[in-house]
């Protein structure tokens, strides 16, 4: 099983991304540098940075095994992502940018604070309870995802692949901050993006061709081709379309998808990276959704479905390739955690020690708390990883749903709407995780499974508008969302 | 069935990827011109 062909792809991969630490190294000294990268990136960067954060190796694992397992119904997913990324981009990354720079932000309850003169810290607190929580669990998935992508392609044990896995991680996130991680995300994305339009295109003709692969899944079940597939326009079927769009809302909120807008250098890079935003996805998603179609013919019978791309990888390509798939698969693992390890980092080092209790401390000292935090956390994960249970999808799904529920509400009522209150903002963010757990706990079965970040969104919103309609708005935050508004423009008018 | 696949996954596939591009090509257009 062990090939020197694949290993050597590994490791040459591997040995790029500890070059890209040490590079990015030198912009880590300081809180800005280690937790935003100074806020310099380019277009390009933020923009395979936000999708590869944002798909994990959820997108070639699960989303391939939901082409494989549920055919077309899948390219809900496909339109609520594109979606999400292009709304995010064209109308909350620019006003989200300007308030951010106005208030010299590096992370995002940063902005919460200062956008709602919140001088007791409440938010604060809260976000960085949220975020950790949701933080570890979300890369303990991930490095569930490492120990098992070792174990389909190299036949390594779980416990080895989720070590080295985090090891090489660890390495570079802490020597190289946010800009080893930006970068390296970008190398990582553009991996992911060639991989997954290469596979269908290989995959298909080795299929029999497109018609066949359509012919092949209408003969084994014409549901699999159809949009609302085996349920059919009913409800449970209509529920699990909405849920499956439902995956693309966290884009306009997700703390460590807005982080990438704080990074950019100016508002041009986000009107550029927003178009490279989306070609990235659309090639993303349709090619995995397609691959895990023309897998169902290749491979029929999976136990699992999330098994496809490797089995695929391995049959369909020489060795030197299947080496390529695993450091794809090991990229969007990565290219999720060292980003999801930086915001936790972020979360405990600026908006705690930093800004509440040490405001005094050099910026040396407190890089080197962000990094130490971060190994911290991740041997956390580590740890819930070797102990949790290996079912990627819903695992991610959730940390990922919590995080949204948590804070894409607000953000957005923040951003949009002058009455928006520190008190409405406090209770929405709670009321809108707290409805996304339970949710999940207690009345999803019930419900049809009701993907968690709708009824998680709703809370959010109701809450904080509610709240926010029986209390005072900080005085001056109307006039300075009208500045924000001029410094930015109409979002598809030239001024 | 248009090439074996059912007209409304077309409609479907076309619309998610068609609003998409639609909606960041008329941002990034609008504002091409931005420093």
């Amino acid at each position: 099983m062990y090939s020197t062909t694949i290993i050597t792809v590994l490791i040459v991969y591997l040995l790029i991304l500890l070059v890209i630490g040490l590079w990015g190294g030198r912009e880590s000294g300081t809180v800005s540098g280690y937790f935003v990268a100074g806020k310099k990136l380019p277009s390009w960067v933020i923009a395979f940075s936000s999708n590869s954060t944002g798909e994990s190796a959820w997108l070639l694992l699960g989303l391939t095994g939901m082409g494989y397992a549920v055919g077309a119904h899948a390219f809900w997913i496909i339109l609520g992502e594109v979606l999400g990324i292009s709304l995010a981009w064209t109308f909350v990354a620019r006003p989200f940018k300007e308030y951010t720079d106005r208030f010299e932000s590096i992370t995002v309850p940063d902005y919460l604070e200062a956008r709602f003169r919140d001088a007791g810290h409440v938010l604060r607190w809260i976000s960085v309870i949220i975020i950790l929580s949701m933080v570890t669990a979300y890369t303990a998935a991930q490095l569930t995802a490492s120990g098992k992508a070792f174990g389909s392609f190299l036949g390594l044990s779980y416990t080895a692949g989720v070590f080295i896995g985090a090891a090489v991680i660890l390495y570079y996130t802490t020597v190289g901050g946010f800009k080893a991680v930006a970068y390296s995300d970008l190398l990582q994305g553009v991996l992911m993006f060639a991989c997954l339009v290469t596979l269908p295109i290989v995959a298909i003709p080795a299929a029999g061709g497109w018609t066949e692969v359509m012919g092949a899944l209408h003969a084994e079940d014409p549901a699999l081709l159809r949009p609302m597939g085996s349920y059919g326009v009913t409800l449970p079927g209509v529920i699990s379309a909405i849920g499956f769009m439902g995956i693309g809302l966290a884009f306009l909120g997700a703390p460590q998808l807005l982080t990438r807008f704080i990074s950019a250098r100016d508002q041009k890079q986000i009107v550029e990276g927003g178009f490279i935003a989306v070609i990235c996805v659309i090639g993303f998603d349709v090619g995995a959704v397609l691959s895990g179609m023309a897998g169902r013919i290749l491979f029929p019978g999976l136990l699992d479905p999330e098994t496809v791309l490797p089995e695929m990888s391995a049959s369909l390509f020489p060795a030197i390739f299947t080496g390529v798939f695993l450091v794809v698969v090991l990229a969007a693992i990565m290219s999720t955690v060292d980003s999801l390890l930086i915001l936790a980092s972020s979360a405990v080092v600026r908006d705690i020690v930093q800004q509440v209790f040490h405001p005094r401390w050099s910026e040396r000292r407190l890089s080197f708390y962000g990094k130490l935090t971060t190994v911290v956390i991740g041997a956390g994960a580590i740890i819930m990883a070797l102990a949790e249970v290996r079912m990627v999808f819903w695992f991610v799904l959730f940390a990922w749903s919590g995080l949204a529920c948590a804070f894409t509400p607000v953000v957005l009522c923040s951003l949009f709407w002058k009455g928006t209150t520190r008190a409405g903002a406090i209770v929405g963010m709670i009321g809108g995780f707290v409805t996304c757990v339970t949710w999940v706990v207690f009345f999803k079965e019930g419900f049809y499974d009701l993907y968690e970040m709708l009824p998680g969104f709703a809370a959010g919103f109701l809450l904080t508008i509610g709240v926010s309609l029986f209390t005072e708005a900080p005085a001056d935050a109307g006039s300075e969302m009208d500045a924000v508004r001029d410094a930015v423009g109409p979002v598809f008018r030239t001024r | 069935m248009i090439l074996g696949l059912p007209w409304t996954s077309w409609v479907l596939l076309f619309v998610g990827v068609g609003l998409g591009l639609g909606i960041s090509l008329r941002f990034y257009w609008a504002h091409r011109g931005d420093r």
